[in-house]
């Protein structure tokens, strides 16, 4: 039988599973870890870089490494979270060619599905390193406030990168899902979700193995990349001002340090209750002298740098039950950040539950993806999912103002249609503009598509009636036909909101990607050995400054100095002709050096 | 010539024909027309031809359309009555199944048609039940056997429901598609559309080749799921509606329990008949003899008494066994009034007396749950009284006590009735509830709290307990 993967498209970390033998299993890749950061990079070079790899180097390539991707995609150019990423993010948007917004990697622009298809493909490669067979077919998770665009964008990034995508569905219904909601229960469930960059809350019905979404809400702009973030400024930024007049984030490489400093410690405080930060030669300070980064943080201080950002949930939270105005039985944890202990502490204060969570909350909405594309093949199966429309879908009419033809949270699939007439005399074709949205002015809306209906009988503005159909199939795709009720002419459109891509374009990328899909792994060696000779040679250089001091009286120091500045060399060159053979045998050279210069600094120092 | 103008159809009892004198090899068609031509047989009408094909009606009528401008097939009027084929309100007058010989039974007052016509196909209630039962659960409609040979891994009962519901979209109760019961409150509803999901949600099929199945399964979910919408986000229209359906099944019944009261009736005529007969012979009988026996009359007197009161009780039952319990008390109490000693006659009339009053208990609680349904509260709160007045049950005096705590009208009152309820039916968690809530109205904190907490023994989980005694506390 067919194998069909559950992959957790995240914002910072992607996650993917497998149901085996009836039991779903998240799947570890070759570093050893189950979840891989959302990360997409370039490299000086050109190379493509992706996940842990990618993450590693952000330090010293910021403005060619992409996360929280997903934030961006199926949005349009001028749309409010596209502006505010445009401000915050390290990395380049431009503005593509359909209204889309694309991110800018050294010499190439690549459209946010493609960045998105790179990490799927590496999701792709782990399960089929796994297997050892080929996979084709996979269910990927969107948020449930994702809208038609957002879910069609995420389909054509599954289609770039090879994949055929039986299914998109719901983050909170998959997490459900993974925790056993199954035939014999009927209960009312909150999903609280809280991940690296956002934050979602879902309110879930389920009952006899059918799953509705009630309500959702929450903050695309919330989540542990802030908790990292009052460490950051609050707290390290913030000291060491205090103490040496420097600002530490004019350095980027040091900013880059604290980040990632800073979510270690983060994620050390949920089980122990102090962590060291430790962060030699942060910054220099013009001269030859360094300062080093060294402190101590408690689970209570950072408690209280962060409490307020997790009673922003909470309040989220409530309005979200009050919406869905049903009794709660279930609260689940979902994301990594849920590990937190302050997290579920003020969840259960907030719902007055204690709340569900698995051994590894990042986890639960893969194998949700994986047990539902399991039971899409299964007959008789005991899940079935009843997927609603996430936003109110219409067409703009006279005035700006949209007429809703199918509501918010109408369960899919569906079809439904309404009758239109024309405003003008003598008016002979109509144009359809196809709007999603929850707002009444077409303005605030997103705009899906648009078509013409001609050859309309010229009459008195109201006489001729146009019959407009939309209907969603349950992959969720919409199309959108008018008819003339009069001479039964008729047009239509399938809105594939992919983001901007035309299906030619799509077509090229994942012919590309089969061609990156063979250079991929001997490149992921040649990064990790140059990634280890760069961290040597910045040891060397750090060290140079005293052995040389401490050498330099002697032939045989001088003659050692000037070998040791031959291996730094020769490493150079190495790196930036990315010679793996040469990578190779200077790395043994860079080892030898190093233990030398550590050698004379500990005897003679 | 447009696509909807379908005059050259005719109405739907028109039969189309096979034109052999076109070669249909010779002409252009698609594959969908030329399996509308296989399916003309020459003695169905353009309604039956509609569901034959499983193409659905619309389909149908455009390829039917094209082979008659094709001289492939000609339509033979039919006699009788005719319904042109408007297809613009084919909501209204498409009638793919000829009607069984039975009246309309249209239960919507007019104002709430109107309104509710507001909903097209949704708000409409059909002037009849479809559904039967055993053999006729598909209301007699003959199905396509061609059809239910497709796609063999579904079950055929299965393909039948499809083709089912799929034929009546629009001509059937939301109730009856989704297979509920008028009375069902919310929580089932939202049960049985659950299981309507488990079975008709193209994910049930998921990129499995069921050919004409496909587009049905997803039609009849479509419908049946707008249908589950509206009821469950529309109070008023579900209102309404029930009102509508409700009205028009009472209409129904009670149609159908009169054809059976005049059965019972000639049945019972011929009864007294054939005791009239039978008391004739024996008077004249007795006056042939009266002077020779004059002696023995007081025997005979005894004697008498005791056949009249046969004859009484014989009758009786007949009433009986016809359900028709005040014609059968009369006729019993005669007959104990005869022979007083006689046992046999004495529990037959208690039971008689019995079975009357419940019978009349329900005829006044049905006349009060119409009132209810069409939302005069205070008359069927009266109507309920008298039944439970005759016939306290536990599940009467628990729905008054609940329309008492509704509309806020007597607490004590209410407070009684929801007592006598719990005092009936001590396990049965919904007048538990209604008594705990009348309670909770009163401010009777105490005993709400107790009453909550009974539940809550009963089903620990039960949300509702859960959260109001939550709240009490
Ligand atoms: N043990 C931990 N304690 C606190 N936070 C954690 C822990 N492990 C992971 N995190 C945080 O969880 C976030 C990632 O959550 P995840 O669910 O994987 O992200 P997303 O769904 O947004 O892709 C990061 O901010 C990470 O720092
Ligand atoms: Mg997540």
């Amino acid at each position: 039988m067919e194998r069909i993967i559950g992959i957790d498209l995240g914002t910072t970390n992607s996650c993917v599973a497998l149901v085996e033998g009836g039991v779903p299993v998240v799947l570890t890749n070759q570093g050893g870890y189950k979840t891989t950061p959302s990360v997409v990079a370039v490299s000086d070079s050109g190379k493509r870089l992706v996940g842990h790899i990618a993450k590693r180097q952000s330090v010293t390539n910021a403005a060619n490494t992409v996360y929280a991707a997903k934030r961006l995609i199926g949005r349009r150019w001028g749309s409010p979270p596209v502006r505010t990423m445009i401000e915050t993010m390290p990395y380049t948007i431009v503005e593509g060619p359909n209204n889309d917004p694309r991110i800018q990697l050294r010499d190439r622009v690549y459209s946010i599905p493609e960045l998105s298809s790179i990490i799927l493909q590496e999701m792709r490669l782990v399960a089929e390193e796994y297997t050892g067979d080929s996979i084709q077919q996979a269910v990927i998770t969107v948020p449930a406030y994702f809208n038609d665009s957002q879910r069609q964008a995420t389909k054509a990034a599954g289609e770039i990168a090879g994949l055929d995508v039986l299914r998109i569905i719901n983050e909170p219904t998959a997490a459900a899902l993974a925790y056993g909601y199954g035939r014999e229960v009927e209960k009312t469930v909150a999903v609280y979700d809280l991940g690296g960059g956002t934050f979602d809350i879902s309110i879930l019905s389920i009952s006899d193995g059918v799953f509705e979404v009630l309500a959702t809400a929450g903050d695309t702009f919330l989540g542990g990349e802030d908790f990292d973030g009052r460490i950051i400024m609050d707290w390290l930024v913030l000291d060491f001002a205090r103490e040496h007049q420097i600002d530490l984030r004019r350095d980027r490489m040091a900013l880059q340090r604290l980040r990632d400093a800073a979510e270690k410690a983060k994620c050390e405080l949920s089980s122990s209750n102090e962590t060291e930060i430790n962060l030699p030669f942060i910054i220099s300070t013009g001269g030859s002298e360094a300062l080093h980064l060294q402190k101590t943080l408690s689970r209570q201080k950072l408690e209280e740098l962060t409490v307020d950002l997790v009673e922003r949930t909470t309040k989220i939270c409530r309005q979200a039950v009050e919406e869905a105005g049903e009794t709660i039985d279930e609260v689940l944890l979902v994301g990594g950040m849920t590990r937190m202990p302050l997290v579920q502490q003020k969840v259960r204060e907030c719902f007055g539950l204690e709340p569900l969570r698995g051994v590894h909350p990042e986890e639960v909405v893969a194998l949700g993806a994986a047990i539902q594309g399991a039971a899409l093949f299964n007959e008789g199966s005991s899940a079935l999912l009843l997927d609603v429309t996430p936003h109110s879908l219409g067409i703009m009419v006279h005035g700006g103002i949209v007429s809703v033809v199918i509501p918010q949270n109408t369960t899919v699939p569906t079809s439904k249609s309404h009758i239109f007439t024309t405003v003008k005399d003598n008016q002979t074709s109509v144009k359809i503009l196809v709007m999603q949205g929850d707002s009444d002015l077409a303005a605030e809306n997103e705009m899906m598509g648009e078509f013409i209906l001609t050859g309309l009988r010229a009459a008195n503005a109201g006489e001729v009636e146009i019959e407009v159909t939309f209907d969603i199939n349950a992959d969720g795709i919409v199309a959108v036909s008018a008819k003339d009720l009069e001479t039964g002419q008729e047009q239509a459109i399938t809105v594939t909101a992919s983001a901007g891509l035309t299906p030619e374009e799509i077509e090229s990328m994942i012919r590309e990607n089969q061609d990156h899909l063979v250079s991929r792994r001997s490149d992921e060696a040649v990064e990790n050995l140059k990634l280890q000779a760069q961290r040597t040679l910045m040891e060397l250089e750090r060290l140079f400054p005293q052995v040389r001091s401490l050498l330099d009286e002697s032939e045989f120091g001088q003659d050692a100095i000037r070998k040791a500045n031959g291996v730094i060399d020769r490493a150079k060159l190495a790196i930036a002709a990315e010679n793996v053979d040469e990578l190779k045998s200077v790395h043994e050279a860079l080892n030898r050096t190093h233990n030398m210069f550590k050698g004379v600094v500990q005897k003679i120092g | 010539m447009s696509e909807l103008d379908y005059s050259v159809l005719g109405a739907w009892e028109d039969h189309p024909k096979r034109n052999f004198e076109t070669d249909a090899t010779a002409v252009d068609i698609d594959t969908r027309a030329a399996f509308v031509l296989t399916r003309i047989d020459g003695n169905s009408s353009v309604a039956d031809l509609c569901i034959v094909t499983g193409l659905g009606e619309r389909d149908t009528l455009v390829h039917l359309k094209r082979l008659v401008e094709l001289k492939l097939v000609f339509l033979e009027e039919s006699q009788g009555k005719r319904r042109p084929i408007n297809v613009r309100e084919r909501h209204k007058s498409a009638a793919p199944i000829p009607e069984i010989d039975a009246p309309d039974y249209n239960g919507s007052s007019e104002t709430d048609a109107a309104w509710l016509a507001q909903f097209e196909g949704l708000g409409s209630v059909p002037g009849r039940r479809r559904r039967g039962s055993g053999k006729n659960r598909f209301g007699g409609l003959k199905f396509d056997q061609d059809l239910l040979r497709e796609a063999d891994f579904l079950t055929v009962e299965f393909k039948k429901e499809v083709i089912f519901l799929h034929a009546y979209i629009g001509q059937i109760d939301n109730f009856e598609f989704l297979n509920i019961e008028p009375t069902d409150d919310r929580k089932r509803i939202r049960k049985a559309y659950f299981e309507f999901s488990r079975r008709f949600h193209p994910d049930t099929v998921f990129r499995r080749d069921v050919g004409p199945y496909e587009d049905k399964i997803s039609a009849v979910f479509k419908h049946g799921t707008d249908a589950y919408e509206l009821m469950n986000s529309n109070a008023a229209f579900r209102e309404r509606y029930l009102a509508a359906v409700q009205v028009r099944n009472h209409l129904m019944d009670e149609d159908v329990a009169n054809r059976r009261v005049t059965q019972q009736k000639s049945r019972l005529g011929r009864l007294r008949k054939q005791s009239t007969a039978r008391k004739d012979a024996l008077r004249a009988r007795l006056q042939k003899n009266t002077a020779v026996r004059s002696s023995a009359s007081r025997d005979k007197q005894v004697g008498s008494r005791l056949d009249k009161a046969k004859q009484f009780y014989d009758e009786g039952m007949a009433y009986f066994e016809n359900e028709s319990y005040t014609s059968a008390t009369n006729s019993l109490r005669l007959a104990a009034s005869y022979d007083p000693k006689n046992g046999e006659y004495g529990a037959a009339l208690a039971l008689s007396e019995e079975r009357m009053k419940a019978s009349k208990a329900e005829a006044q609680w049905k006349r009060g749950y119409i009132q209810e349904s069409l939302g005069h509260i205070s008359e069927a709160l009266q109507a309920y009284l008298e039944a439970a007045d005759v016939l306290p049950k536990p599940d009467y005096c628990s729905h008054i006590a609940h329309l008492l705590l509704k509309y806020d009208q007597d607490l004590h009152k209410a407070e009684e009735l929801a007592l006598k309820a719990v005092k009936g039916d001590p396990r049965n968690i919904e007048f538990k509830l209604i008594l705990g809530r009348i309670y909770q109205q009163a401010k009777l904190t105490k005993k709400a709290v107790s009453v909550f907490e009974q539940v809550l023994e009963l089903d620990s989980r039960h949300a509702e307990a859960k959260q109001a005694l939550r709240k009490l506390k």
